[in-house]
């Protein structure tokens, strides 16, 4: 077939996409949204149990509550770069290198929806190259409404009455508990929300307590702890709405940093306030706007070495935005302006960082029943030029496929990305990262992909999601490093090399079949792959820590609505972590240099008392009690039992 | 294989619980109409590893049932009491559970019923003032299955026999064998707890 040819049936292909076609159904087809409710009867009670109901998102955690994520082989674990949203306000939560989503000030119970793209996309005028966690907060109700949650966990293999005995081993500390609470007020054209979050987490695992202990100081077992509050209030008026809000936490860390090789007692502060909202000029224009103050601080928690990795950063972002909104189409345009200050340890002047972005979309129906997107977005970032372009073609090709295509270019300097190597190489020196060889000049980093999705559904219960998806990245900047087992500190001994200009490709395949046979009980069943279809040696070896698959089966069983029981069936392909050989074989087996796959199969039934007041649930975390464990040097779970109780008074559910 | 013939054989004992409840969804009472109260005498029959240690214990069980639509739900407490054979501490036990399962009427004054329960085996130990001090108490999650007769003595109360195996996951297992005989008694639901079950 020769290229006109070629291109003859491309076109004919795109003429096909645009007959036929339900653009609300579009929207869905694109993006994975997990609900309150099924959250709620996955047994959630941490933003981070969300992760395990993605599909194709993998995550790894030395400790099991600061979460490193990957959005379907789109970036390196170290990237930490996909995007969080809350209501539409981008939040960035990243401190050294990390993005810990249970450090957000947001209880779970708070959520009505998330809305997880798995590809890059352009959303709130920024570019997001590594994928989209967008939460989307309940809405009062008219009236007032009182919330309270809490949850906790006991993890099997405590050694019991043995403790006393020749058989004795290592205790293991519950989990959590967590609680949340918050309460509400609305009127017609107004509202008031306050919630609050408590949060704790034990690091006794013998896989990292050994480590812990060499700089933690406290009068009790090392812990995590998280506290945060948030209020917001809203009016509606002038064709739109006005929503001031507030956010505060405060997380003592216990943070793996590779470069020191040991947990480092951190605690990062965070403090967020702002108003954002809308003013409508008639039907078809509207206007939004957001500002955002906020600050981020890494502060001395208690050592034994008083090991101090200060950082802080201040900031101002403001956005600005014209939606037009026609009937067969809408655009976009806006500008915002992101200025940081930041100060951290090894530096005394402030270092300043300006970003200035542009951005507009195109959404426009063809006919009746076809959609076509366009997308683009500029920066400058101190004088560095990024921009992305996004394309989506949706349509119909008959007998009920539905069909998503979507093509994305993007380029991204150091500058804008703020990951843990930038601030290495602008003078900050956290504690123990003497051994970090830096590349003599930084890459850009440039991404194109493709995605297509085809759904077929064969009536309103049946639906299979076919997915091909390809990534190329170049000019990235990742890290190796080689660790080794100390047997004096009880730690590692790591030496780091960062690269520049990486590159590589990937590719993920993923099937979903959803089926509700009847209204009482669901089944979902997703296989992601991912894999690598070319790149350097760096490359590869960091892309080999991820799991080359995932298997997730869930089944849903709610017979009146007020008992639900939820069953999932997850398993995680292994990944190989090669800088971790020389540990694993110098640790007499506490470290691994390959994780193995795991088999992970979570039930939990959920029921509602004293008309809906009351919501108590249990979760069965690891039914088939497999040694689960998602990094080399972390700590590895087994079956747990966890609890739920929930109480509610007010309008709504 | 092991593992294997281990999930085999809680699947064997979860099927047998359920057929005693799908068999008892014939005869079914309207969910949350009765409250049944049972007292028991818990006699350890077998402790496994830890019987070269302690003891085997007796206790005392207290547990709720109500009929829902399928079977019924039951919640209740037991306490075990495990006294040390050499130089350890004693302990108390209490276990914690919720449990579905279903019964069978055989005759009018007979009955049969199977549970399939989960919940929590807290530890005390008897370590205050003594060598062992420290951290005295321990929860772990434990499952139990049990199967019971209850013959009709006079109207709602009836003598209820029972045997049962509960696991708790410590990292040594515990595999506790119990004989239970106590006193069932049956009494209708309140309307106002009925509207908090539903």
């Amino acid at each position: 077939m020769g290229w006109k040819a070629g291109i003859g049936v491309v076109m004919r292909w795109i003429v096909a996409l645009w007959v036929s076609f339900a653009p609300v159904s579009l929207l869905r087809a694109q993006v994975q949204v997990l609900t309150a409710e099924e959250i709620a009867q996955a047994g959630a009670a941490r933003l981070s149990d969300v992760f395990d109901l993605l599909d194709g998102w993998t995550a790894s955690s030395t400790d099991g509550y600061a979460w490193d994520v990957s959005a379907a082989g789109l970036a390196a674990y170290e990237d930490a770069s996909w995007l969080l949203l809350v209501d539409d306000v981008p939040i960035d939560l990243r401190v050294l290198g990390r993005q810990n989503i249970n450090t957000l000030a947001l209880s779970v119970t708070q959520v009505d929806s998330i809305t997880v793209i798995s590809r890059p996309s352009v959303i709130a005028g920024r570019f997001a190259p590594a994928g989209v966690v967008h939460i989307h907060t309940r809405r009062p109700l008219v009236g007032a409404e009182i919330r309270a949650h809490v949850s906790g966990g006991n993890e099997t293999g405590d050694p019991g009455p043995f403790r006393y005995t020749e058989l004795a081993t290592p205790n293991v500390d519950r989990i959590g508990p967590v609680f949340q609470g918050g309460a509400s007020a609305a009127g017609s054209w107004w509202s008031l929300r306050v919630q609050g979050k408590a949060d704790e987490h034990h690091a006794t695992d013998e896989r990292i307590r050994q480590r812990v202990v060499m700089l933690y100081e406290g009068l009790r077992a090392p812990r995590l702890l998280h506290r945060s509050a948030r209020a917001d209030a809203k009016i509606r008026g002038m064709g739109g709405g006005h929503r001031v809000f507030g956010a505060i936490s405060r997380f003592q860390d216990l943070l793996f940093f590779d470069p020191l090789g040991l947990e480092l007692p951190a605690n990062h502060n965070q403090f967020r306030g702002g108003v954002t909202g809308s003013v409508g000029f008639g039907a078809p224009i509207t206007a939004r706007y957001r500002m955002v103050a906020f600050r981020s601080q890494v502060a001395d928690r208690q050592n034994q070495r008083d090991l101090s990795a200060y950082w802080q950063q201040d900031g101002m972002s403001g956005m600005t935005a014209v939606d037009v909104r026609r009937d067969a189409w809408q655009a976009t345009f806006g500008g915002s302006a992101d200025l940081f200050r930041t100060q951290f340890i090894g530096q005394s002047a402030r270092h300043a960082l300006r970003v200035f972005r542009f951005h507009g979309n195109m959404d426009r129906l063809l006919g009746r029943q076809a959609r076509v997107t366009g997308a683009f977005t500029g920066s400058i970032t101190s004088g560095a030029l990024g921009y992305s372009a996004l394309v989506t073609l949706a349509g119909s090709l008959g007998g009920g496929v539905m069909a998503v295509i979507t093509g994305t270019l993007g380029q991204q300097h150091l500058e804008e990305g703020q990951g843990i190597w930038y601030w290495i190489r602008e003078g900050y020196m956290p504690p123990g990262a003497t051994d970090v060889t830096m590349p003599a000049k930084f890459g850009v980093s440039r991404t194109a992909t493709a995605d297509l999705r085809l759904t077929r559904s064969f009536s309103s219960t049946a639906r299979v999601t076919l997915l091909a998806a390809v990534r190329n990245i170049n000019g990235a900047t990742l890290s190796t490093r080689v660790a080794r087992w100390d047997a004096a500190t009880t730690g590692l001994q790591t030496a780091t090399t960062v690269r520049a200009w990486v590159s590589g490709r990937t590719m993920r395949f993923g099937l979903t079949a959803e089926m509700q046979p009847l209204s009482s009980l669901g089944f979902r069943l997703a296989y992601t792959r991912l894999g690598m279809m070319s790149g350097d040696m760096v490359f590869r070896e960091v892309w080999r820590r991820h799991p080359g698959y995932r298997v997730g089966a869930t089944i849903r069983y709610a017979p009146d609505g007020r008992f639900t029981l939820y069953g999932r069936l997850r398993v995680d392909g292994s990944s190989s972590w090669g800088g971790y050989l020389a540990a694993a074989q110098e640790s007499e087996g506490r470290y691994v240099a390959d994780v193995p796959a795991a088999w992970l199969l979570d039930v939990t039934a959920k029921k509602r008392f004293w008309r809906d007041h009351l919501r108590v649930g249990v979760t069965l975390r690891n039914m088939l009690n497999q040694e689960y464990r998602t990094h080399p040097v972390g700590a590895i779970t087994n079956m747990a039992l966890h609890f739920h109780v929930e109480v509610f008074f007010g309008a709504g559910r | 294989m092991g593992m294997f013939f281990r999930h085999a054989r809680i699947a064997l004992l979860l099927c047998a619980t359920t057929m005693i409840a799908s068999a008892s969804a014939a005869q079914r009472a309207e969910p949350f109409s009765v409250i049944e109260v049972r007292l028991s005498e818990a006699a350890n029959l077998h402790s496994g590893r830890m019987h070269a240690y302690w003891e085997l214990g007796n206790g005392l069980e207290l547990a709720l049932a109500t009929p829902i639509s399928t079977g019924f739900l039951e919640l209740g407490a037991a306490s075990h009491r495990y006294e040390p054979k050499m130089d350890r501490p004693g302990f108390g036990a209490l276990w914690l559970y919720a449990g579905w399962g279903g019964r069978i009427r055989l005759a009018d004054w007979l009955g049969l019923s199977g549970s399939a329960r989960l919940g929590n085996y807290r530890m005390t130990f008897d370590g205050d003032g003594t060598e062992f001090e420290g951290v005295l108490n321990e929860s772990e999650l434990a499952r139990m299955v049990a199967f019971s007769a209850d013959l009709r003595i006079i109207g709602p109360l009836s003598l209820i026999v029972s045997a049962g195996h509960i696991r708790v996951y410590t990292y040594q297992r515990l595999s506790l064998w119990f004989a239970l005989a106590g006193l069932r008694y049956v009494l209708p639901t309140s309307e106002g707890l009925k509207i908090f079950l539903r």
